[in-house]
This record gives C-alpha cells, sequence and structure tokens, in this order.
C-alpha cells in the first residue's frame, strides 16, 4: 500500500506539474497581441477598395481653411500636404502594397489673358478710328513712288513717312494724349489691310507702343462674324437673329458644336479664345472671350476648377502621397540593390511560383511588364525618391529557372 | 521533458524493491502453448479453494508453495482453456501444455503470420486480449496500441472510427493491417480507414504490431510495420457472454455472444452482436455503431477443419473534419470541442461537409485448415468483402453558405450560421426554395466509396528437420466504386451538374442522382511468396521472398464518352525480399538481425493523373530499404528488448494541387531510425509493471523539385521546389514513452495506471507550401505531454455465473494538449491548424459470463 502511494505521489508530482499548453498560449497571445491591437485600430476603418473620389463633406476635414471653404486643393493648399490627412480623417485604410487613385477637386485658377484681352478690346471700342479713303493717299501725292499713285502704301513708300504729317493735317484739333486706330491698305505683292494705332504727344503724331495683349502662344484668337452667327441659325430664339448670344441662347451652347464644324481638322490640344458678343439686357451687348481646348475630338470649355488624380499608398497605418514617379531603365550605377522576395511576387499576382514567367505569350514576356510590376514592388518597400537607381534582381522561369538583375533610376512622371 | 523520463526512471527503481514470499512445499512447471509449444508468461495456477497461487514468469515457469494437503493446482491463462492437475506432494510438473480454447486458432495464426514472440528475428508487440477488453474502454480501436514503442494514435477529428495510428512515423497507407491474415489496406490508396473496422474491438483475439517489414510473407506495403489482428474463431467451450456499458457524453455499449462449444458432430458456431452509440465527446459527434460476427467451424476429421466466419460493423457519425486555430478554440464557446462542420437541420443536429460519414463492410472468410501430416500444415483461405458508404460534402454554386475553410479553419464570407453559431441547413434551405429555375444553390452530397473484394490466400508450411518451408499464392480482384450522389437537396426542387458529358447538363438531378465525379479503380493482384525458415538450438533465421503482378485498370464514366471510358490495364511487378537472423546466447541473452528490400507499386492516383485517364509516363516505384538490429533480455521477472531500425523511403511519389495547377512530386526521400525500448518487470504475482520508450529521427532528406501542370490543358507551366531537406516528418510524436503498473490490490481487484508521454511531435505540413521563397524552417513543433490513464477490473460471482466489473478512465488530470496539427506558413503556433486531445473521458460495465 505504501508502495502505491509513493506512486501516485509521483504521478501527480510529474503530471500536475506540467502544463503543455502554458507556453503555446503564451506565444499564441503574443501573436495576438499584435493581431487584437491591429484588429482595434482597423475595427473602425473601410477599406477604400477601389480608389476613391472626394465628396464636398470630406473637403471639411481638412485642416485647411482654403481647403474647407472652397472644397477643392490648388497652389496655395498642394494635394501632396493635404490630401492624406482628410483620408486618415475619413477613417480609410489601404491595402499594404497597393497604389490607389483618388479624384479630387483642383483649383488651377482662371485666364489672366482673357481679361486682358477683353480690356484690351474695350479699349479699342472706346478708340477713334480712322480708315484712309483713297482721297487721302492721293493727298500724299500721286507720282511714282507715292502713295496716291496705287492708293496704299508699300515698302518704298511706307506708312510712318507720311502718316505724322497726314494726321497732323487731318486732326487739327488733336489734343495731347489723343489715339487713334489707322487702318491703311499696304501692298507687299498683294493688297491688305492694317490697322496701327497713333498717338499725338501735342506737336507730333507717333506710331503708340500700344500692343494687343499677349495670348500664349498655342492659343489662336478667333472673333465670331456675322455669318457665323448665322451658321447656328437665323430663326428667332437663336444667335443668327440678332448676331449675338443671350441669356436664353448662351455661348456654352453653341460653341463647342460651332468650333467642331468650323475646324473640323483641328488637331487634339489645340485652343481657340473665343470672342463673341453677349446681349446682357436693356439695349446692352457686350464682349466676351472664352478658351477652348479640343480634348478627344470634343471642345472642351476651361474650367478654373477641374477633376484631377493623385496616387495615394497605405503605409504604417497612415496614407502618404505617392509623388508622380516612374522607373525606367538605367546604365547609372545603382545606389540600392534589392532581391525579390516571396511576398514581392505574391504583391504582383506571382506569388505561385515566385518568379517571372517570360516565355513566349506568358504574362512578363515583355521588360515593360517586368519594370511595371517591379516598380509597384519597389514603391511598396521603399520610400521611392527621385533619383534613386535601383539594381533589382528578379528569379524567371523560360523553361528552366533563372534570375536576372536589372537596374532602373526614378525620374518624374510628368 | 528530461525531468519526466528521470521521474519514470526513478518510479521503475522504487517499484523493483520488493518481493515476498512465504515457505511451505514447492511444486514447480512450465506453462506453455499446446499449439505452439511458445511459454506463457502470465498464466496463473492456484490451489482451489485457497488463496494461495502464483503466476509463470517470462519463460513460462513457476514455482508454487502450496499448503500441505492440497491436492490440485489449476492452471489458467486468456485464450486457454482451464487445465486441472492433480497433485502428490511436493513435484516438477515439468511442461504444462494449455490448449487454446478457440478452434482453429493456430492455424489461422500462422496463416496471418503472427509472431511468437522468442523466436522470428523482428521487433514485434503483442497485445492480448485481455488487455483489449480491459483497457480500451470508450477509446478508438487503435488506441490500444498506444503503450507499444514507435506507435502514435490519434482521434484526429474525434469522430467515432476517425481515429488514425503511425507506425514509426508512417501512416496508414505503409503500415499492412492483416485481418486474420487477409490484407485490408486499401488497394488503390494504401489506406486503412478504421471506422470500417469499428466492430473489431468487440472481436478481436489478439492485436499484433510488427514494427519494421515484419514477418508477412506476403507483398505487402508495410514499410512502417504490420498490424496484425486476429479475431475470436470459434470457442470451444459452449457458454457466451452479456455486456453491457456506460460512459460520458451518452456513451453507451451492449454486447451479447453465444457459442455452442465443440460439440460431439464436430460442429461449433459462435454469434456476436453489440451496439455502441454516444452524444460524442466533441459537439456534433453524435454515432451509432452495429457489429456482428458469426463463426461455424467444423472439425471433419482430425487433419480437416473448415471454419467460416463473417464480419461487419455498420455504422454512421457525425464527424469534424475541419482544424482550427489554437486562437480560433480559444475564442469559441466550445473550446476545444468546436465542431464548425455541423450545424442544425429541423431541430436535429446534422452534420454538413466532411461533418457525416456512413460505412458497412462486411467480410467473409471461408477457411480450410489441412492437417496433411505432423510436418505439414495446409490453410486456404477464400474471402470477399462488399463496403459501400461516403462522407457528407456540400456542393453548389452557392456552397460558401455551409463551408469552413479547411485552409484557414475560417467560415466562408457567405456562410449561414444560428444564433448558436451552428450551420443553418433551414436558412439555406429557405434561401433554395426561391431558385425555383436555378435549382437548389447548396446541397449536401454523399462522396461515395463503394467496393467489392474477392481474394484467395493459400499457403502451404512444410518442416523438414529444423527448417521450416512455406510457399503460397495471393490473388486479389479489388473494384472500387467512387461517385459523388446528391442525398439532400436541402429545400430545393432539383439540382443541375455538368459534370457528365454523356448527360444533359439541365437534366434535374434528385436524391440518389450522381454528380460531379464516377468513375472505377480496378485492381487485379497475383502474388507468389515463399519463406524458409531455420530454428536450431541457439540460431533461428529467415529468408523469404515474394513477387507480384499489380495491375491498375480506371474506369470514367462522366469524363469520357462511352467507347472511351476504360484505360488499358497497367501492370506494375512490386518484389521484396527479406531475411532476419537471431541468435540465443543462453536462455536470457539473445540478439537479432533482419533486413529488407520491398519496391513498391505506386498508388493508383499517381498512375492516373488529374482524377482522369491520363497515365503518368514518369511514375515510379517505390523503394524501401531497412533494417534492424535487436536485443533481448529473458529473465523469469524481467524482460526487456531493445531494437535500433532504419528505414528509408526512396522516390516517394506525391500528387499535390496547387491552384490550379497539379504538382506530380516524384523523388521524395524520407529516412526514418530511431531506438525502440519495451521492458516487462514483474516484481510479485500481484505486480507487473511495463515500461516503453521509442526515439526516432524521422526526416526528409532532400529538397525535390518538381514540374507543375495546369490541370485543364495539362500543359506544362513550369517548376516547383520544395524545399524539404531536413524537415521533420509530422503527424507522429517521434519520441513516445510510458510505465504501466497492474496490481491486484485486493484478491480479484485490479487496478492499473499509464503513463504515456509523446514529444518531438511536428506538425504535418504541406510540401507545396514550402517554395524557394517560403519561409524556411523546421515545421512546428507541438508541446510535450504527459497523460494519465487509470482503470480497474474486480472479478465476482452471480448465481455461479463470472461476472466482472470494469472501469477505465483516460487522460485523468484533463489534460490540455495538442494531437494533431498542421504547419502553418511561419511554422509556429499562432499559424497552425491543431486538434485538441481529448480531455478526461471515463466508461464502466459489467460483463457476466455464462
Amino acid at each position: 500500500m505504501k508502495k502505491l502511494l509513493y506512486i501516485a505521489s509521483l504521478f501527480s508530482l510529474v503530471f500536475t506539474a506540467c502544463d503543455p499548453m502554458e507556453d503555446v498560449y503564451e506565444e499564441v497571445d503574443k501573436a495576438n497581441a499584435d493581431k487584437l491591437e491591429e484588429e482595434r485600430f482597423f475595427s473602425d476603418k473601410t477599406l477604400i477598395e477601389n480608389g476613391y473620389e472626394l465628396t464636398d463633406a470630406d473637403y471639411a476635414l481638412s485642416s485647411d481653411e482654403g481647403v474647407q471653404n472652397y472644397k477643392n486643393f490648388s497652389k496655395y493648399a498642394p494635394v501632396a500636404d493635404f490630401l492624406p490627412e482628410i483620408l486618415d480623417n475619413m477613417k480609410l485604410y489601404g491595402e499594404a502594397g497597393v497604389e490607389y487613385t483618388v479624384k479630387y477637386k483642383f483649383y488651377r485658377g482662371s485666364l489672366s489673358y482673357i481679361y486682358d484681352y477683353l480690356d484690351y478690346l474695350e479699349e479699342l471700342a472706346e478708340m477713334d478710328s480712322y480708315t484712309l479713303t483713297t482721297a487721302d493717299y492721293d493727298s500724299m501725292g500721286t507720282g511714282d513712288d507715292e502713295p496716291g499713285k496705287y492708293n496704299n502704301f508699300s515698302s518704298s513708300t511706307p506708312a510712318e513717312d507720311y502718316l505724322p504729317n497726314f494726321l497732323l493735317g487731318k486732326f487739327p484739333d488733336a489734343e495731347t494724349g489723343d489715339e487713334l486706330a489707322v487702318t491703311y491698305k499696304y501692298y507687299d505683292g498683294g493688297v491688305s489691310e492694317i490697322t496701327e494705332f497713333w498717338a499725338f504727344d501735342g506737336s507730333v503724331w507717333s506710331e503708340s507702343d500700344k500692343q494687343a495683349p499677349e495670348v500664349p502662344s498655342d492659343v489662336t484668337v478667333y472673333e465670331l462674324t456675322s455669318s457665323d452667327y448665322d451658321s447656328m441659325g437665323e430663326e428667332s430664339g437663336q444667335p443668327g437673329r440678332y448676331n449675338n448670344f443671350s441669356d436664353s441662347t448662351p455661348a456654352e451652347n453653341y460653341l463647342s458644336t460651332f468650333l467642331g464644324q468650323k475646324f473640323p481638322y483641328a488637331l487634339d490640344g489645340a485652343k481657340y479664345a473665343t470672342i463673341y458678343k453677349h446681349y446682357a439686357g436693356g439695349g446692352v451687348t457686350e464682349t466676351r472671350m472664352k478658351e477652348y481646348t479640343l480634348t478627344d475630338g470634343e471642345w472642351v470649355e476651361y474650367q478654373s476648377t477641374i477633376d484631377a488624380t493623385s496616387l495615394v499608398a497605405y503605409k504604417n497605418r497612415a496614407w502618404v502621397f505617392v509623388p508622380p514617379i516612374k522607373m525606367i531603365e538605367s546604365d547609372k550605377t545603382a545606389t540600392i540593390t534589392y532581391t525579390l522576395t516571396d511576398a514581392d511576387y505574391e504583391l504582383v499576382g506571382n506569388g505561385r511560383y515566385s518568379n517571372f514567367d517570360i516565355r513566349e505569350g506568358k504574362d512578363e514576356e515583355s521588360i515593360e511588364v517586368r519594370i511595371e510590376k517591379i516598380t509597384k514592388i519597389l514603391k511598396a518597400n521603399f520610400e521611392v525618391a527621385v533619383g534613386d537607381v535601383f539594381a533589382v534582381t528578379y528569379d524567371y522561369y523560360d523553361g528552366s529557372n533563372g534570375s536576372a538583375t536589372i537596374t532602373l533610376e526614378a525620374v518624374e512622371d510628368l | 521533458m528530461k525531468n519526466a523520463m528521470r521521474s519514470i526512471l526513478t518510479m521503475a527503481a522504487v517499484l523493483m524493491l520488493s518481493v515476498a514470499a512465504i515457505a511451505q512445499t514447492t511444486v514447480k512447471g512450465v506453462v506453455v502453448d499446446g499449439g505452439s509449444g511458445e511459454s506463457l508468461p502470465g498464466a496463473s495456477i492456484v490451489v482451489p479453494g485457497t488463496t494461495s497461487g502464483t503466476v509463470s514468469g517470462f519463460d513460462g515457469s513457476f514455482a508454487l508453495q502450496v499448503p500441505q494437503g492440497a491436492s490440485k493446482v489449476v492452471v489458467s491463462f486468456v485464450g486457454f482453456l482451464d487445465k486441472e492437475i492433480a497433485l502428490s506432494g511436493a513435484q516438477d510438473l515439468g511442461e504444462i501444455k494449455l490448449e487454446s480454447d478457440a478452434v482453429g486458432l493456430n492455424e489461422v495464426s500462422v496463416m496471418a503470420s503472427v509472431v511468437t514472440d522468442r523466436q522470428t528475428p523482428v521487433a514485434v508487440s503483442t497485445i492480448s486480449a485481455d488487455i483489449i477488453e480491459n483497457k480500451l474502454g470508450s477509446q478508438e480501436y487503435p488506441e490500444i496500441l498506444k503503450t507499444t514503442p514507435s506507435i502514435y494514435t490519434s482521434k484526429e477529428g474525434g469522430g467515432f472510427g476517425d481515429a488514425s495510428v503511425y507506425v514509426r512515423g508512417f501512416d496508414s497507407n505503409n503500415v499492412g493491417v492483416l485481418i486474420n491474415g487477409i490484407p485490408v489496406n486499401d488497394m488503390e490508396n494504401g489506406k486503412v480507414y478504421w471506422s470500417n473496422w469499428a466492430g473489431l474491438s468487440d472481436v478481436s483475439r489478439t492485436m499484433q504490431v510488427q514494427r519494421g517489414l515484419g514477418a508477412s510473407k506476403l507483398g505487402l506495403s508495410s514499410v512502417g510495420g504490420t498490424i496484425n489482428i486476429l479475431t475470436k474463431s470459434t470457442d470451444a467451450k459452449k457458454g457466451g457472454v452479456v455486456k453491457t456499458g456506460i460512459g460520458n457524453d451518452g456513451y453507451r455499449k451492449q454486447l451479447f455472444s453465444i457459442s455452442t462449444g465443440m460439440m460431439d458432430n464436430g460442429w461449433a458456431v459462435t454469434l456476436l452482436g453489440s451496439h455502441t452509440y454516444a452524444d460524442g465527446y466533441i459537439r456534433g459527434t453524435d454515432y451509432d455503431a452495429w457489429s456482428y460476427y458469426a463463426n461455424v467451424s467444423k472439425k471433419i476429421n482430425d487433419k480437416h477443419t473448415m471454419s467460416f466466419m463473417i464480419t461487419g460493423a455498420p455504422q454512421w457519425h457525425n464527424q469534424r473534419g475541419t482544424k482550427h486555430t489554437i486562437e480560433q478554440y480559444r475564442n469559441h464557446k466550445h473550446e476545444e470541442k468546436y465542431n464548425s462542420d455541423y450545424g442544425i437541420r429541423e431541430g436535429k443536429v446534422y452534420g454538413g461537409g466532411y461533418g457525416y460519414n456512413y460505412y458497412h463492410k462486411p467480410q467473409a472468410q471461408l477457411n480450410h485448415y489441412w492437417n496433411i501430416n505432423e510436418e505439414t500444415l495446409m490453410t486456404t483461405s477464400v474471402y470477399a468483402s462488399v463496403g459501400s458508404g461516403g462522407g457528407r460534402r456540400v456542393s453548389g454554386e452557392q456552397s460558401g453558405w455551409l463551408r469552413v475553410d479547411s485552409k484557414t479553419g475560417e467560415d466562408d464570407p457567405n456562410i449561414l450560421r444560428t444564433a448558436d453559431g451552428l450551420l443553418d441547413f433551414d436558412e439555406v434551405s429557405a434561401r433554395n426554395a426561391t431558385y425555383t429555375a436555378e435549382g437548389s444553390q447548396a446541397i449536401i452530397g454523399n462522396s461515395v466509396n463503394n467496393h467489392s473484394w474477392i481474394g484467395l490466400l493459400s499457403s502451404l508450411t512444410m518442416t523438414k528437420q529444423a527448417i521450416t518451408y512455406t510457399g503460397g499464392l495471393d490473388l486479389r480482384y479489388y473494384k472500387g466504386e467512387h461517385y459523388r450522389e446528391v442525398e439532400d437537396l436541402l429545400g430545393g426542387k432539383f439540382f443541375l451538374d455538368d459534370s457528365n458529358i454523356n448527360r444533359d447538363a439541365d437534366t434535374w438531378l434528385k436524391k440518389g442522382d450522381k454528380y460531379s465525379y464516377h468513375n472505377d479503380g480496378k485492381v487485379l493482384y497475383t502474388g507468389l511468396f515463399g519463406q524458409a525458415e531455420y530454428a536450431g538450438d541457439n540460431v533461428t533465421g529467415f529468408v523469404s521472398a515474394a513477387l507480384s503482378r499489380k495491375s491498375y485498370k480506371r474506369v470514367d464514366y462522366f469524363q469520357y464518352a462511352p467507347a472511351e471510358q476504360e484505360t488499358d490495364w497497367e501492370h506494375f511487378f512490386p518484389w521484396n525480399v527479406k531475411a532476419g537472423v537471431s541468435y540465443k546466447f543462453n536462455s536470457i541473452h539473445s540478439v537479432f538481425g533482419n533486413a529488407g528490400y520491398v519496391q513498391r507499386t505506386p498508388y493508383f492516383t499517381n498512375v492516373f493523373l488529374n482524377y482522369k485517364n491520363d497515365v503518368n509516363d514518369d511514375v515510379k516505384y517505390e523503394k524501401i530499404i531497412t533494417s534492424e538490429l535487436g536485443y533481448k533480455y529473458t529473465a523469469s521477472n524481467f524482460d526487456a528488448k531493445v531494437t535500433l531500425y532504419r528505414t528509408q523511403w526512396k522516390d516517394r511519389g506525391l500528387v499535390q494541387t496547387i491552384g490550379r495547377s497539379k504538382v506530380n512530386i516524384s523523388g521524395l526521400n524520407q529516412l526514418h531510425q530511431g531506438i525502440e525500448f519495451e521492458a516487462s518487470y514483474k516484481p510479485s504475482k500481484k505486480l507487473t509493471i511495463d515500461a516503453m520508450f521509442s526515439l526516432g529521427d524521422w526526416i526528409y532528406e532532400d529538397d525535390v523539385n518538381a514540374a507543375v501542370f495546369n490541370e485543364e490543358t495539362n500543359e506544362l507551366e513550369g517548376e516547383f521546389n520544395a524545399i524539404i531537406k531536413d524537415v521533420h516528418v509530422g503527424n507522429s510524436a517521434q519520441m513516445t514513452g510510458s510505465v504501466s503498473v497492474r496490481y491486484e490490490v485486493l484478491p480479484k481487484l485490479t487496478i492499473s495506471g499509464d503513463y504515456l508521454y509523446y514529444g518531438k511531435h511536428y506538425a504535418n505540413f504541406d510540401a507545396t507550401k514550402r517554395g524557394l521563397n517560403s519561409v524556411p524552417g523546421d515545421a512546428w513543433e507541438m508541446p510535450d505531454v504527459g497523460l494519465v490513464d487509470l482503470g480497474f477490473n474486480y472479478r465476482f460471482e452471480i448465481a455461479g455465473l463470472k461476472a466482472s466489473i470494469y472501469g477505465n478512465m483516460n487522460n485523468v488530470f484533463d489534460t490540455e494538449y495538442i494531437s494533431k496539427a498542421q504547419d502553418g506558413t511561419t511554422h509556429v503556433s499562432s499559424d497552425a491548424l491543431v486538434y485538441y486531445g481529448f480531455g478526461r473521458n471515463w466508461s464502466t460495465g459489467l460483463k457476466v459470463k455464462f
């Protein structure tokens, strides 16, 4: 019996003392603590899924007053600085290594040249003008090499030789500061009409330095003619009726179509600044101007606030702006060397074999696709900055397994 | 771990301290098996009507002090008829031969190559009927082997009959299982489904594990070992048994058997039936199992005995088919009993996909034993078995309503569960009912595996002087039928399936209609075997060889037009040779050694790829080279064995699926080596101590490179490298130890205790998850665990009938532990998928013999 007690006590000593799961539970708890913390962090957050478009309400979450008030970004409140915080404040999250496209409003400002140009047109409208008549040329002499001979100016009879005296005689009551638009004929193999601005300084007329305001070089200024209005219909309620637009026949309803018909061979990207008349009511007709750009076959009016997109990524539980950087093959010396991991291949959908299948007809046959995938991987792993040069080693399969190294440089993606 | 082993040794030492003795007249003798001449350790020798008695030692010998005037002794041993011997004072009774209480047992033992422990040079452990009856309790049948070296048994998901057994780290595919000498491993994939044999525990007489190549002369695929089960045959004595038992979680068992005994006309009939049912320890694992057994023997004359046996065990059980992470169990209200695979259908527990199994596989055999003369025995067995049954699966467009992801243990995002967290079959039914045009979107189907098997096994054994020659023939024909059938439309009117090219895809399928796949695997087997065994005074040895032809044919009714459904026979010629020798220095010390080479046929699925009639031209024979070296120590009250083994398994084939691709991995090389120790100590007639320790080193030897094919186009997609060199083999504890104590505390009351220890137990891993860029490292090692079982047995008489009450409690301290694990991506505890071992379980019962 004593022996039995011995056995029993030994048994209980050995067996009750050890709980096999104790260490395991500690391990699991530790592994789960991180997971739990993560779950807690993400519990009130929503996956951004396939990118996002900011709504008006979202801008209110910005710390920038301008963004809050105008509900857009601008050069005063740059996207790179103020977009990520809105996404953070919205409690959105993204998957690691994925770049998401966010659509938002960007204020790029209005076109200042249009205002300058309209001012200029107004000035012109207020200015006196004079068009030389046959008698005027004749008054300058009708002999050889004199304007009256052919009733125009030319290289041998330049306007600046004749006009000062002519204008003194024509406008004897002129006062200091008077301006005048002078239109004359000019022969240069053919006859054309030229308008110049002349000014009186109290004693002498000279060509003024007034010029049409500068218009961007890629913009063509076009003023609608009567026949242009007529082409838009001459019935009552159509622009051709009074050769203008009005509140009931607004320009934006016609101009896009009109430009398409008027300039059917314009190239995509062409810009036209269109000058037109707008009847504002009460007998007042204004001159107005809009810029249109041929975009994908359609004439689109310039907007001061536009839709724009940027890339963002979710790193270390916060959103970061992804600068528009692309990777190009380079022969520079690498600053960073890197070998793709299993997780990297997984990220770009090559997790099954952890290599790039470069055989003919397979996904990564072209180097471009490989660069695209490696770029995605590098951006997921590094804070890639312009000027970084990576030497990346990857595994491939071309019938048998191999590996290759490619050197890629980060450059700005314009 | 070290501490635990030290404690075991200390305990063993304490127990060896004292033996008591009293002196009177001495009677001596040696108890032997009258059939084989083997000595019988543990036989009891008592003087009737007194308390004086003893048990025989390991060499069968005994010396009993009998009181003056004692006129007789009774010698008895489980499995043998009692023998009464008249006494005339002090004397040496010499050899006392006990005769088997079963008809034809010796013959069937020869046929089954059951090893007599002290002669054949192989590593062997034998479980007697006595142990099976007293210790099994409500455990799974294979668990009776858990106190033998290099064996790991697990209840897997915990469903009735779902247990698995590993021998030297090899699973059932690689462990030959013989029932009465008849091989029962599946002919296509080598597996043994214990649920097919759930009733065996009630009819087993002995169970013997031969580790390594074993002694079977057949061309078996036993890499790890052979489990040799002998059922009861016909009782030689008239009588019967009634048994009733209860246990935790609604466990109930009833058993009844009756025997005519050997009648004067030479006939003997034994019948047995049992019924077992329970709610199951794990949630949603209730079951209902029957077993029956009948044996009719006719002793025609001294030379001829015929015996007909039929046994079967129809059962259904709800099961658990999905492992979970440790955290998932801890977060679930049912904790380690959590079962994600069952639900409620119309108010009743209803197993879902991988949550229900049913099977019935009767096996019948007609044996003919012909004692041609003293030296020559011919045994012939004609047998047949017909299996039918399967397991539930979920199918359909919306199978996610009822699916749990077996790779993560997580519910499908679309799963439908009740407020209690059970699969909501009623909600599925309601939804299915709305799909009037499309049919059921999620149904329960049965994955059915039926088979029919006939065989003939005949062997002739002839003894010429010291050499015994055995030669024989092993013929088998097997047909396995595999299909999925609609079981339950779950509220819908019909189900649509386009897998059968010979059937309109718009056909409305109803209960019982086949879908998804339907194919047959046919196997034709012809084997010849021969053995010569020498038994000298000090040297015994054997040489044996088997050569066979194994042919496979596949018939696919769904994927091919009628004229193209059948493949040609694919022939294979596996063979093996083995030899062993043992040397006895004296009655105490002996050594043995054996070695063998096996060239094995690849499995059916490795021959026909992609579940199609595509023949794998690259298929290789698997090769096994194995050797053993052993030492035995035998004294009258102490017995010990030490075995060293080394098994090399080369060119193992494995077909795995990665995504939509099939990887045909061949050339896996495994090395299993280790040491095994077993000892038995009997300090007094009341006390027996058994101890066991085994330490293995089972690893994968090389990294593997394999071709990857697209599952649909069969086009080469790439290469796959599995980095598995030096990774440990999983699923089975590589270190096991046990100490078992049996003590007769009071006359007729025996209590027993077992301590089991498991260590070096690694998670099983998927080779396809160990590519070049995966996290390297060994598989996760589960925590070591020590478990205690207790039992008692009290014998008494009621109304002149022998009766006993018995009880068992497993995992007495309710120790929480992991019994099975699947390795995760980072090989740590937190990402492994696991099953917990059972906590405390008990059963008790009453047995009356009449």
